[in-house]
């Protein structure tokens, strides 16, 4: 009992400390860089808090990473790490755009509901490629993937660039979508949109998947031990191909709701690497569904203050991308953590290991 | 001689177990000393803390008298300790030679190693080894190997030296042959720590023998004053029964699982053999003889064109693993860790593995949790697998108690037939008599039992019928009663009867010299 409990603050307290010295670690490089590493800091908090509109962009901001952070865990359950996530919210949100463009439905649920449907299945698609070869012929997943993520990307900048381009925009994109093909925004002089229940929707769903589900029981288990799953009749080729069919719809997700929910339109590159931030989301919550929820919020708001931060100290947004670059360091080598937590814990994990050899 | 090695209040704690629990041991320059215990007892804790793979909290080591201080295997050497691990650690595709002297060459720009060639054989002689030092590893035997890793600790200068387990991965003819090369080392004036949880081999060489249990000293006696009873008594803190286990008589019912042309090794002749209801079939051999390849056919994991299975009656030859278990195949696989456990999972979700199909514990994809829990608490209290809860991780369970649990679970949904692999490997003695007492009351109630062992004694005290296993063919197949534990170890050889008597006139007698 003692020992859960432990163990549970163990897993509760380990991602804040990791966040932590990410903070600590950023705030050096910052005043490396001469710029007062507090002050910083207090403009990214100020710039999320100081309006009821900064606070929803800042939410709103969170609403595709939270997605994306989803797409990553329910593969990672499996034990399949989707980097692939970028290439499928590409081709989900351009298939979600050409239903919204050229389906002649003028019924407003009817179309959402069709291009959100057709955008996961867009992901789901090509999510699945990575999958089905995996399972076929044993490739890697993480080449396959990444290697998908660049036609993805760069067939629908095309397509963007070319055939579906709006004639009068300087931008590769396409024309907005018809306003019945678009989210309302739900609260004035805010990007939040329905998109958010969607998120934590899913975030719900997952959930139960995992918990409930026998389908999310066999996902996990081939994740945990494939071969003890295969001893015991679980097909692990089977649901390693629809594990990342789910995860790849997820994606898909965020494609859609991105173009119908903030931009109306498809727009050469407008994720900028969302799928991405997506796995240290899902790394760092341990791919739990509500500690992906929560992680991405916090995410959100380093991106929206990363903006103020421009704009008040003149420090590069890209800023952002380092903090975030440094969290998902710390997070794939927990072992630091430990050196920084001392040499006799250190000695005690290896101890333990070997233990369990 | 006086004392080599003393050990004075060693204290080893793992987070929130302690594996050794203030030890104090005084072992004698130029003596077998054994230190029996069940697995979990701290034997191994305790070797790694000598040979200075682990720093104990507390507690001092003296060597020859002197205050020693031993933070690596590298100072262990200084002192003179050396380790012959139970895993080996060699490189298999360089010869004998070169693993012997990896990290002592004598360099210049070319490896020099004519002056410990001339060294390494002299060794070989004089305890007759019977090692060639050109060979690769890769073909050589698992005793074989051992005495490399024997000669590697040597050629550094061992003078105490470590066996840890060190039968576990033999032949019975193999463990007698090591039994001698340790009264050699001996006479040679070698003191030896010979680890070990099996009682006969500890009474056979042992001069001085210390029991472990749960992390402390409990017992220490000399040779002559040892008794069986005794030591097992000590090594579990209960009275043991030693073997003589109650059974009906045998009689054979129907045939409930039939395999024709299994093909366990390329180019070697298929098997073919049956089981009976009520009957328990030892599938006797040294790892590695097709043993493996056999349990993951019958099982379902691997399947030939030419192979035909039947089950109770049925053609199961393509059925998938999944059809095989629902049919009443139960499986306690060999490899536990890789294919019957999740160990980063709960004891819940492992009990779910195998039966996440059965209508009890899902209905429509969605998992009845509260039957699935109530069934976890009735098999963790049933088959007493010691845990904090249903909810702790699997992997923190002990070797015995991860395998009452795989037994439980595979028991629980009233098999027909059970495919037991290595069912005992790594137990301690109170969980070894808990398998075999189940096995055999399964076998009462009329279930067959395959049972795949490397473990003479296993075997031949649970078979009703004996099939000896060796590089893919079987060498035999008979009752029980036709075997005796020299042909049966002979068999498993790959040694044919005929041979049988040569053989025996070649080997000696291992006198137990006190």
């Amino acid at each position: 009992m003692k020992e859960k409990i432990k163990n549970s603050a163990k897993k509760i307290v380990f991602p804040f400390i990791t966040f932590a010295v990410a903070m600590i670690f950023s705030g050096l490089l910052l005043a490396l860089l001469g710029y007062n590493p507090i002050k910083a800091y207090q403009f990214i908090l100020l710039g999320t808090f100081k309006t009821t509109s900064t606070m929803g962009n800042a939410l709103a901001n969170s609403i595709p990473l939270m997605l994306a952070g989803l797409a990553v865990s329910i593969a990672g359950k499996a034990g399949i790490l989707n980097l692939g996530v970028e290439g499928q919210l590409y081709i989900g949100g351009m298939l979600g755009t050409v239903c919204a463009l050229f389906l002649p439905v003028s019924n407003r649920f009817l179309m959402l509901f069709l291009v959100l449907a057709v955008s996961m299945a867009g992901g789901m698609a090509w999510g699945g490629i990575v999958g089905v070869l995996k399972a076929k012929y044993g490739t890697n997943e993480v080449v396959v993937a990444l290697m998908l993520n660049y036609i993805a990307i760069l067939f629908t900048s095309y397509l963007a660039a070319s055939p579906l381009k709006d004639p009068d925009a300087a931008l590769n994109q396409t024309v907005r979508i018809p306003e019945h093909a678009q989210f309302r925004r739900m609260i004035p002089r805010t990007q939040i949109t329905a998109a958010i229940f969607i998120a934590l929707g899913v975030a719900v769903l997952i959930w139960f998947l995992f918990r409930y589900t026998t389908l999310g029981y066999k996902l996990q288990s081939i994740g945990s031990n494939p071969k003890a799953a295969l001893a015991n009749g679980i097909e692990c080729r089977k649901y390693m191909i629809l594990s990342m069919c789910l995860s790849g719809a997820v994606a898909g997700l965020v494609g859609s709701t991105e173009i119908i929910g903030k931009y109306g339109r498809f727009t050469e590159g407008f994720s900028n690497d969302i799928g991405f931030t997506g796995v240290a989301i899902a790394a760092l919550a341990g791919y739990s569904p509500f500690a992906v929820v929560a992680v991405s919020v916090v995410f959100g708001i380093l991106n929206a203050g990363s903006l103020t931060l421009g704009r008040e100290m003149g420090v590069s947004s890209k800023m952002f991308m380092v903090i975030q670059g440094i969290i998902v360091l710390f997070v794939a080598t927990p072992y630091l953590i430990e050196v920084f937590a001392g040499r006799r814990k250190m000695k005690k994990a290896k101890g333990d290991e070997n233990e369990c050899e | 001689m006086g004392t080599a090695l003393q050990l004075s209040h060693i204290t080893k704690i793992f987070g929130e177990i302690t594996a050794n629990d203030d030890i104090s041991l005084t072992v004698r320059g130029g003596s077998i000393h054994c230190i029996l215990g069940e697995n979990g007892s701290g034997k191994t804790t305790l070797m790694n803390v000598i040979s200075g793979l682990y720093r104990p909290q507390e507690g001092e080591i003296f060597v020859n008298g002197e205050k020693a201080r031993i933070d690596s295997p590298k100072d262990a050497m200084k002192y003179k300790i050396g380790m012959v691990h139970q895993h080996f650690m060699l490189f298999n595709q360089n010869t004998v030679l070169e693993n012997i002297i990896v990290g002592e060459e004598k360099c210049g720009l070319l490896l020099k190693t004519g002056e410990q060639r001339r060294f390494l054989q002299q060794m070989i002689d004089q305890y007759q080894f019977q090692v060639n030092l050109d060979d690769r590893i890769r073909d050589l035997s698992v005793g074989t190997k051992q005495k490399v890793e024997i000669l590697k600790v040597l050629y550094r200068g061992a003078d105490t030296i470590i066996f840890d387990e060190p039968t576990a991965v033999l032949t019975p003819q193999e463990a007698d042959h090591l039994m001698e090369i340790l009264l050699g080392l001996k006479k040679d004036g070698k003191t030896i720590l010979f680890i070990s949880h099996k009682l006969n081999e500890t009474l056979k060489i042992g001069d001085y023998i210390t029991v472990l249990r749960r992390g402390k000293v409990v017992y220490e006696t000399v040779n002559r004053d040892a008794t069986p009873e005794k030591l097992a008594y000590e090594m579990v803190g209960k009275e043991t029964r030693f073997g003589g286990f109650e059974r009906k008589k045998y009689r054979p019912g129907e045939t409930v699982l039939k395999i024709e042309g299994a093909r366990l090794k390329d180019g070697k002749k298929p098997v073919s053999f049956q089981v009976h209801a009520g009957e328990v079939l030892g599938i006797a051999g040294v790892d590695g003889n097709g043993q493996q390849e056999l349990e993951q056919l019958l099982i379902g994991l691997t399947k030939q064109r030419n192979c035909r299975l039947e089950f109770c009656g049925k053609d199961m030859s393509q059925a998938p693993v999944l059809e095989r278990k629902m049919a009443g195949m139960a499986y306690i696989p060999s490899d536990r860790l890789e294919y019957a456990v999740m160990e980063g999972q709960t004891l819940t979700f492992n009990y779910l593995l195998g039966n996440h199909s059965r209508e009890e514990f899902q209905s429509h994809g969605l998992l009845r949790n509260k039957q699935l829990n109530a069934y976890t608490e009735e098999c963790i209290s049933t088959y007493d697998v010691r845990t904090a809860g249903a909810r702790e991780r699997l992997g923190n369970l002990s070797g015995g108690n991860q395998q009452k649990m795989v037994l439980s679970r595979e028991l629980s949904q009233k098999p027909k037939l059970i495919l037991a692999g290595q069912p005992t490997r790594g137990l301690d003695i109170g969980a070894i008599e808990f398998v075999h007492t189940t096995l055999l009351e399964e076998r009462d109630k009329g279930n067959a039992i395959i049972l795949i062992s490397a473990e003479l004694s296993e075997i031949t005290e649970l078979s009703d019928k004996i099939l000896v296993l060796y590089d893919g063919e079987i060498m035999a197949e008979d009752v029980n009663s036709a075997f005796t534990r020299e042909s049966l170890g002979l068999l498993m050889a790959g040694k044919q009867a005929e041979d049988s008597l040569a053989a025996q006139a070649g080997g000696k007698e291992v006198d137990t010299a006190k």
